[in-house]
């Protein structure tokens, strides 16, 4: 993945994090489905990661993987105790 | 291309989307009507006709204002004749996500999703990498190979079966009756042959699919069917007759469209032999930005319908509620607002945000492993061969309004 844009630089010990590559997003929308408190869509209904919003680890790394376009990564390195 | 004036005169009608110019240099014809209005009205059609790319985005990304359904609306309509007398394959079609709204395209949509994951398409590069230098043997010693029957044609079907769990012995039947019920789906109007012809293909496919979904049932195995069957979303499942359809539709949708891709991606290097040269200077690190271009300058898929729920304002027009509307992808990709150059094959160009695939809930399924057979054969067969030329002297196009593709393509590849 070269082409994938660079992880935001993240406290250890924050909550899980995912972002959404604008490049490749196509505003599917299987993320809505995964983690529904996690992500909504912009104006020009693509995908955007809501950090405040409710979720756990289990749906964000299922959003990340239904995702047909690959365009969702997790951030690297957060490893949340009982999550 | 060098452009060639249009002298007002001769050049075909706008309204006229199937004429010779509309199928066979879609490019100039999309650009005309583009230039006359990025959403024009087209009276033949009887529908709108989006060729801007923002308008096409919009027009694919508004799923709520602009249906897919079929069944439904003024495309409906077409179907009152053929409604009763192919009442089941008309049952059998309305479970298809690519032509349903929501909420069940949703149903429909996050289960195929589910299973059909793009890591589970990865897992398949060393299989097609192994299908590609096969195919390609029969291509060297530089004679004319018919480009579509011995590799184009090939590669998809083999892989699409082989991921369904399909069993190989079955593979030829495939072949022959995803063709047809394509020739159902990809072809406007609605001729009673074709509706007969697509039937049968159906049953065909059904009968081939029926017994494998059931054995997967009981005994799972690492394929796309046993994943679909055992799809679980929160207590969503597939039924039994929803896995068959949609199994069905993804052996024709997968099909023609990438065999086209193939062929399209390279009737494109011939006619630009120095991105081939590019190509071949890193077939592995290009591949994947070549496959993209390809699909922005001659995708397989020209266009896809809609029609308005509501009145809706789109590019300066007011659609009106049952109104048609046409989303051009080929033309969106030639918009010279999106793409600088846009007729010409650039290999490097990045970003690469054609909509080859469409946009919004529809997007294509299959992309991923589109993608994949693509990149897979354009890398293999830059690094086997110094240069490609297309021999057929004039290519022509199948004439429908929906799929971009040569009717043949014979091909030299040098080596």
């Amino acid at each position: 993945m070269k082409d994938a844009q660079p992880h935001p630089a993240v406290d250890p010990g924050q909550r899980p994090r995912a972002v959404v590559d604008h490049e490749l997003c196509a505003g599917v929308s299987q993320c809505l489905r995964a983690a529904p408190g996690a992500f909504q869509l912009d104006e020009h209904l693509l995908s955007v990661f809501v950090p405040t919003g409710e979720y756990t680890l289990d749906e964000l790394e299922q959003a990340a993987e239904f995702c047909p376009m690959g365009a969702i990564s997790l951030v690297d390195g957060i490893e949340v105790a009982g999550d | 291309m060098t452009s060639i004036a249009i002298d007002e005169a001769t050049a075909p009608h706008l309204d006229d989307l199937l004429s010779d110019q509309a199928i066979n240099d879609p490019d100039t014809y999309f650009r005309r009507c583009r230039e006359d209005s990025p959403v024009r009205w087209n009276d033949r059609w009887h529908g709108w006709i989006v060729t801007g790319y923002d308008e096409v985005v919009v027009g694919f990304r508004d799923h709520r204002r602009l249906s897919s359904d079929r069944f439904r609306g003024p495309f409906a309509r077409d179907l009152a004749e053929t409604r009763t007398r192919y009442a089941e394959l008309i049952e059998f079609m309305s479970r298809w996500m690519f032509t349903s709204d929501r909420p069940y395209h949703t149903h429909l949509r996050s289960l195929v999703n589910a299973a059909f994951t793009p890591r589970s398409v990865e897992r398949l590069r060393p299989r097609i990498h192994e299908l590609v230098r096969d195919l390609a043997e029969p291509l060297r010693g530089g004679r004319v190979v018919d480009f579509m029957a011995e590799f184009a044609f090939q590669l998809p079907v083999i892989v699409i079966a082989e991921y369904l769990g399909i069993p190989p012995e079955a593979r030829n039947d495939v072949r022959k009756l995803s063709e047809d019920l394509g020739a159902l789906i990809f072809v406007q109007g609605s001729s009673g042959d074709r509706f007969a012809n697509g039937e049968k293909a159906k049953n065909g496919l059904v009968e081939i699919i029926r017994p494998v979904v059931q054995a997967r049932t009981d005994a799972p195995q690492d394929d796309l069917i046993s994943a679909m069957v055992h799809a679980d979303l929160d207590g969503d499942r597939f039924t039994e007759d929803e896995v068959i359809s949609n199994a069905v539709l993804m052996v024709f949708a997968g099909h023609e469209t990438t065999m086209n891709l193939l062929a399209n991606g390279v009737t494109a290097f011939s006619r630009f032999p120095d991105q081939w040269e590019l190509l071949r200077s890193d077939p592995d690190g290009l591949a994947r930005r070549a496959t993209e271009e390809v699909l922005r300058l001659a995708g397989p898929i020209k266009a896809n319908a809609r029609w308005a729920r509501e009145d809706i304002e789109l590019g300066g027009q007011q659609l009106k509620a049952n109104d048609r509307v046409l989303l051009v992808q080929h033309a969106a990709g030639h918009d010279p607002a999106a793409f600088a150059d846009p007729d010409r094959l650039d290999i490097s160009r990045w970003p690469n945000r054609h909509v080859a695939f469409g946009s919004g809930i529809h997007t294509c399924l299959g992309a991923p492993l589109s993608r994949l057979e693509a990149q897979e054969a354009f890398a293999f067969l830059a690094r086997e061969f110094a240069s490609v030329e297309v021999v057929t002297p004039r290519i022509t196009y199948v004439p429908n309004l929906v799929s971009h593709g040569p009717t043949e393509l014979d091909v030299r590849f040098h080596s």
